[in-house]
């Protein structure tokens, strides 16, 4: 009995401390977050005037300078909030399809996400197609986007509920329908004018600065929502990536399981980039992170891999904010997060993948 | 029974009717290369059919010549330099790139690694997308030439550096792949600061270097893609049955005596080269490194020896194939092969995957 309580102790001591991990994590996120309303390099506004402003307009007041608030208040805070839930909502895709598919390069976009996003922005940008043509010129490419990235998924999910079908298999099958997306794209490109190729591509790197009150909520709701909806599946799914075999022996239904959790990611990472585009490497790094932090235990590395998707994403946006030429954040999450991640990875390496 | 009480022979028998299928799936598959270069050469501009291309081609190859100017002489050019260099080269490349990935995947143990996953196709495409954009190139050539060889240096950079990490510490098959993974987001990051800074048209040139083509290819460039394809491939199917080994796994196979660093990293600086000397004349041609590799283990199963010569075969066929089509299907303009390529490539893909019963259980 002794020994049981022993056990037990220090598992609730390493529970204990990897939810203060997360919580510490998030924490950071959250603060860097507030401080990047304040790093504005090319509008030139000082500390203290972003502060009145702030103070100004949370206590109801109207700060002096119309444009000052404009900036501070419908563009900065906002971003700030879009990156957190973003680099969130991201993390989570990419624990989700990592664990499902057993496979540590999955990401948010493995079942071809981004692909079919891409092709319906190019639609609109190269054809003037809008599949539900609501006027708004950037309401317009978010509904292009967003219903196009949801195609491959449903044709993932439709092969994946065959008979017989392997991780693999659908792995290959989303490579497959993203190939068939990425022509179709680039035969667009071959004849388009330059000007629309280049907006498909800034469009494609993906940025922040799109970020408003009235879509940031949608994505955080987004966000929120569909990662308690994948922590209710946590527990079966850590059951899942020791092997679908045993997880069936075990009581875990791993095909309906399969099928929820990529449709849950599809929708959230389908929503995500309408708004700011297909930020890449986020998704597929803050898991690692993660894993190297709290281990594979879904309960746990879901939330971690949030809270660190959300520090990730923010920081970088914090570095974009401090550069002179406007770079869309996601050339700093890969210029920057790449060599850190490999660093992280010669150090961590041995524990975490096989 | 008397005279085979195991049943050794019966067993051998069923051995050799396996060998045998793979053996002639192979040999297939060169015949139908055969016809298909006769009719990638039909549509040479000349109005020569099939067989009149055909021979026009191999008397070639024997030495005949034609008085300059005559009307066989007009002919032999369109068919000998016009056509048949961009004929060779979807040849080789697609079987360069097939067998890269038949290794690529059994050394990484890992379905999706193709000959790119080392980050060797973001690489070239910056050291490409270097020359276009600010014109500048490590051999100090301008022009094609001087992309030619910013690819193939760019190309290189990111597996030398996974490489020689895989040299100072000891990287499992998942960390080399997400390693290659990260490499090949950073080139691409840093390739995107090139692009954004850049005017439209500019830009659209770096993008379509991207989608690799045949188009103009002509015989200065076949001899380096040529060598390196053939000399990889011919060290790979040497090293075959070490191959076979590593799918047991990094321990199995290195109880079995196998020195399993050594031979990851020798095998992938041979792709490395391999895939980099090929795309720097080509630009990226995706799909077939990672899809031919799979159809052909569908069809005969994984064992090496015979996966990587069938699925140049394959590779070879496909490519030629999708170049036909590139050719065909608006002409007199062309589409780019990788875009054909994806097109038809994914559909006859995704019905094999749906054909097939739990492939890939190995993974």
């Amino acid at each position: 009995m002794e020994e049981m309580s022993v056990l037990e102790r220090t598992y609730r001591q390493i529970s204990r401390k990897k939810t203060i991990i997360s919580l510490v994590i998030l924490a950071v996120a959250a603060l860097i977050s507030f401080f990047s309303i304040f790093v504005n390099h090319y509008t030139g506004l000082s500390f203290d005037v972003t502060w009145n402003v702030l103070v100004a307009h949370l206590s109801g007041h109207e700060y002096g300078v119309y444009y000052y608030d404009l900036i501070v208040w419908d563009y900065f805070s906002p971003r700030a909030i879009m990156a957190v839930f973003v680099g969130a909502g991201l993390a989570v895709g990419g624990v989700v399809m990592q664990s499902m598919l057993r496979n540590p390069i999955a990401d948010p976009y493995t079942t071809g996400v981004a692909s079919g996003a891409s092709f319906g922005v190019a639609l609109f940008f190269m054809m003037g197609f809008a599949l539900i043509p609501t006027g708004n010129y950037s309401l317009d490419i978010t509904l292009n986007a967003s219903l196009f990235a949801l195609i491959p998924t449903a044709a993932i999910v439709l092969i994946s509920r065959r008979k017989n079908m392997t991780p693999t298999t659908t792995i290959l099958a989303g490579v497959a329908v993203m190939y068939v997306f990425r022509a179709a794209t680039s035969i667009m490109t071959l004849s388009a004018d330059p000007e629309a190729v280049e907006q498909l591509y800034m469009w494609n790197v993906g940025t922040l600065v799109d970020a408003r009150w009235d879509n940031v909520w949608i994505v955080a709701g987004m966000t929120l929502g569909c990662t308690i909806l994948i922590m209710f599946l946590g527990h079966q799914m850590t059951i899942m990536t020791t092997g679908d075999n045993g997880a069936k022996s075990m009581g875990v239904r791993t095909k309906l399981i399969r099928t929820i959790s990529l449709i849950i990611v599809a929708v959230l990472t389908a929503t995500i980039v309408g708004y700011v585009g297909t930020i890449g490497f986020m998704g597929l790094i803050a898991p690692h992170v993660a894993r190297i932090l709290v281990g594979s235990n879904l309960k746990y590395l879901i939330p971690c891999s949030a809270a660190t998707g959300a520090l990730i994403l923010i920081a970088c946006d914090c570095v974009t904010k401090f550069m002179v030429s406007s770079v869309p954040v996601g050339v700093i999450t890969s210029v920057i997060g790449g060599p850190m991640f490999i660093i992280l990875l010669i150090r961590g390496a041995k524990k975490v993948w096989y | 029974m008397g005279d085979d009480p195991y049943g050794l022979e019966k067993l051998e028998e069923q051995y050799n009717r396996y060998t045998s299928r793979k053996i002639l799936l192979i040999i297939a598959l060169v015949a139908i290369i055969i016809i298909l270069i006769g009719v990638s050469l039909m549509f040479n501009g000349r109005g020569l059919g099939f067989v009149e291309a055909m021979s026009y081609f191999f008397n070639h190859i024997i030495g005949t010549t034609y008085i300059v100017g005559s009307d066989e002489w007009v002919n032999d050019y369109a068919i000998w330099t016009v056509y048949t260099p961009r004929v060779f080269m979807a040849i080789i490349v697609g079987a360069g790139l097939a067998s890269c990935g038949v290794v690529m995947q059994a050394l990484l143990n890992n379905p999706l690694a193709d000959p790119y996953t080392t980050g060797l196709s973001d690489g070239a495409c910056f050291g490409a997308v270097a020359a276009i954009v600010m014109g500048f190139t490590l051999s100090g050539i301008s022009g094609s030439l001087g992309i030619v060889t910013n690819a193939f240096f760019g190309g290189l950079i990111p597996a030398i550096v996974i490489i020689m990490l895989s040299r100072v510490i000891n990287m499992s098959p998942a960390v080399t792949i997400l390693v290659g993974v990260a490499l090949s987001y950073l080139f691409s990051g840093m390739e995107t600061l090139i692009m954004v800074s850049t005017d439209a048209d500019t830009l659209k040139n770096a993008f379509l270097w991207q989608i690799g083509t045949f188009t103009n290819t002509d015989w200065s460039e076949i001899p380096i893609p040529l060598i390196l394809v053939a000399l990889s491939s011919a060290i790979m199917l040497l090293m075959s049955r070490k191959l076979n080994l590593l799918s047991l796994g990094d321990d199995s196979a290195s109880s079995l005596g196998l020195d399993v660093d050594n031979f990851r990293t020798i095998l992938m600086i041979i792709v490395a080269i391999s895939v980099a000397g090929m795309i720097s004349f080509s630009g990226i041609i995706g799909f077939v490194g990672l899809v031919a590799p799979h159809v052909v283990r569908m069809a005969i199963g994984g064992d090496n020896r015979y996966l990587i010569p069938a699925s140049m075969a394959a590779g070879a066929a496909f490519l030629l194939v999708a170049d036909l089509l590139s050719r065909v299907v608006v002409y007199p303009d062309e589409l780019r092969v990788g875009l054909i390529a994806s097109i038809i490539g994914a559909p006859v893909f995704l019905y094999m995957i749906l054909k097939k019963k739990r492939y890939g259980e190995g993974y």
